[in-house]
């Protein structure tokens, strides 16, 4: 059902270096780069993720609630995406762990914002890895 | 990598859940997660989830100038039936259902709303117009 999501910047070359770096740590490369919005992902036939510098030509903000989640095949990924994006200027909004139960629907889970404020979650769904 | 979940925030979860049930309801999609401060919608839990939150912070939901959820179709007579249905909720017009550049194999036709939060969304097939199913 979801196709794409796109989250606004300011700064389309900061923001196209931030992302390249965080998902670039993940062999995650750019699905198209164009001026105005830039996304990356695995696939066209699967969701991609995508900036881009608002189409009213008014300032990019962030939504408060607006989070986009994207799921990752190990804990381990997890950490390496949550250790990057601070690395890389983002903000921390909750370290990478364990939320709620440890189990078979185990939710684990980190939080970061990006340079312009966007929050993001990275997280993997079960039982920690053997 | 892929999109787990999407959220975009809503001042108001009741009325939040009475646009998007209806919305999603006309094409078939149903409510997967229901929590006091947050909803899900969705085909299976193999696929992305579209969900409304109410802020973690405590402070008013915002909508974010530049983000935007788009949301993919199988036929253009879904775009024009999901931008119909969310204008008759109360949604904002953003881009009436049509093809953006050229017609052809890869046409991209869309259509484009503000939900009741102000939230923007958009609705696309990509292709030629097809049978509608």
């Amino acid at each position: 059902m979801i196709g794409y999501s796109l989250l606004g910047t300011n700064d389309i070359d900061r923001a196209r270096a931030f992302y390249d770096a965080l998902f670039g740590s993940i062999g995650v490369g750019k699905l198209w780069d164009s001026p105005r919005s830039v996304a990356w992902g695995v696939a066209f036939d699967k969701p991609a993720f995508g900036i881009c510098v608002p189409h009213d030509e008014q300032p990019a903000t962030i939504g408060n609630g607006s989070m986009l989640a994207l799921v990752q095949p190990s804990r381990a990924q997890v950490d390496t995406l949550y250790a990057r994006a601070i690395e890389l200027g983002g903000q921390d909004e909750g370290p990478a762990g364990l939320r709620g139960e440890e189990g078979e629907m185990a939710f684990y889970g980190g939080y970061v914002r990006d340079l312009d404020g966007n929050k993001l979650c990275f997280f993997r769904m079960g039982p920690a890895e053997a | 990598m892929l999109i787990g979940y999407t959220l975009v925030g809503t001042n108001d979860m009741q009325r939040a859940l009475a646009f998007y049930d209806a919305l999603f309801g006309a094409v078939g999609v149903g409510r997967m997660i229901e929590l006091p401060t947050l909803a899900g919608w969705g085909v299976s839990w193999e696929k992305p989830i579209f969900g409304v939150a109410v802020p973690a912070d405590g402070q008013a939901a915002s909508a974010g100038n530049g983000s935007m959820v788009a949301l993919g179709q199988r036929t253009r007579a879904k775009v024009r039936l999901l931008h119909a249905r969310a204008l008759e909720m109360g949604g904002t017009d953003q881009g009436a259902p049509g093809v953006r550049g050229q017609e052809g194999s890869n046409a991209f036709y869309a259509a484009y709303v503000r939900d009741l939060d102000g939230n923007k969304l958009c609705f696309y097939c990509v292709g030629p117009d097809g049978e509608d199913d």
